[in-house]
């Protein structure tokens, strides 16, 4: 009678433009690596490089599954595959992943602090400009800004097309 | 016997613990999209996303919370500063006496780097709350202006956080 929805948190799939197979695991997984073929770092801890793959079957959108990043060359990597499909049609539960086909990067500024930008990734503007609000809300609870009367911290966020960030993403 | 909530009410009469003085006040969502601050009739803009969260009480107990909206940081600030209100209409229904105005809300604006170096703001009594609204804003007004393919979007700007 239900309709069991798939999340699986290892897949083995098929790229077309890639010409391999690879196996994919989500942020929902024990050990998640980074979701780029044939790279086993862990995701970025520093960034926030994640993003949401719509898991179709037929028409209907089922699920979404969140991969993450160890860089944004990586995530420039991946975002070039375009789509996955499972390797084992059998019962996999699913037909293709897509991959957003304009991924946004958000650069994260804190102001009088000398740390590097941090970025942070997104489907679409929604998405990195609420992960960049997640991580401003770290930062500000990491600085004990609730118990700090005087904030009065600045930021300065920026968005680019993934592919057209230029500086490498550092502290991986 | 059946206790009347808030909801759709145009204005609470209230009086002030300071000073004593009796004022109207209008709730979040009035008929007219009016400021709540007392004596300000000015339309909200929400453009910008300025509402805070009163404590309405019963008995010193917590009842609901009642949401009010301004037209500027000015008029929140001088609300914000009324702290306690007694609500005079209770004999009436609405069910509650006292509205607690939690102190030291939050306020951040973001600043575009666009042609004209727009400027949203957002209220809220905490920094992630905040931090949503200025987020939600932002998304709502890069949909607005057509969304990445406009250079002069919403694609750069700075954000500062402050204390009412």
């Amino acid at each position: 009678m239900s309709t069991k929805v798939p999340n699986p948190t290892r897949i083995t799939v098929d790229s077309d433009n890639a010409v391999s197979t690879f196996e994919l695991t989500t942020t929902a997984a024990e050990e998640t690596e980074c979701a780029a073929p044939e790279c086993h770092h862990a995701p970025a801890e520093t960034h926030d490089l994640r993003l949401n793959l719509p898991m179709r079957k037929g028409l209907d959108i089922i699920t979404e599954l969140e991969v993450g990043f160890c860089s944004l060359e990586c995530a420039q990597a991946f975002k070039q595959l375009f789509w996955l499909a499972p390797a084992d049609d059998g019962d996999a539960g699913f037909q293709v992943l897509y991959i957003a086909a304009n991924p946004l990067v958000a650069e994260v500024v804190v102001e009088d602090d000398s740390s590097e930008p941090i970025h942070v990734l997104g489907e679409d503007f929604e998405a990195a400009a609420s992960r960049a609000n997640e991580i401003l809300s770290e930062y500000h609870a990491a600085h004990d800004g609730e118990r700090n009367p005087e904030i009065a911290e600045s930021y300065s966020v920026s968005y680019h097309p993934l592919g057209s960030v230029v500086s490498p993403t550092p502290g991986r | 016997m059946s206790t009347q909530e808030p909801d759709g009410i145009d204005e609470l009469h209230v009086t002030t613990l300071f000073d004593d003085t009796t004022l109207e006040v209008l709730p979040a969502w009035n008929d007219q999209n009016e400021c709540s601050a007392p004596d300000c009739h000015n339309m909200v803009d929400r453009r910008n996303d300025l509402r805070l969260n009163g404590v309405a009480m019963r008995d010193a107990n917590y009842h609901r919370t009642v949401e009010f909206e301004f037209c500027s940081l000015e008029c929140a600030k001088e609300f914000s500063d009324l702290g306690l209100l007694h609500n005079e209409d209770v004999p009436d229904g609405y069910g509650f006496e006292s509205i607690l105005i939690p102190p030291e809300p939050i306020h951040a604006t973001a600043t575009i780097r666009d042609p004209e170096f727009s400027e949203i703001t957002a209220l809220g009594m905490t920094f992630s709350v905040v931090g949503e609204r200025l987020m939600s804003q932002l998304s709502l007004l890069h949909e607005d202006r057509g969304g990445f393919a406009n250079p002069d979007g919403v694609l750069d700007y700075s954000i500062t956080f402050g204390h009412l």
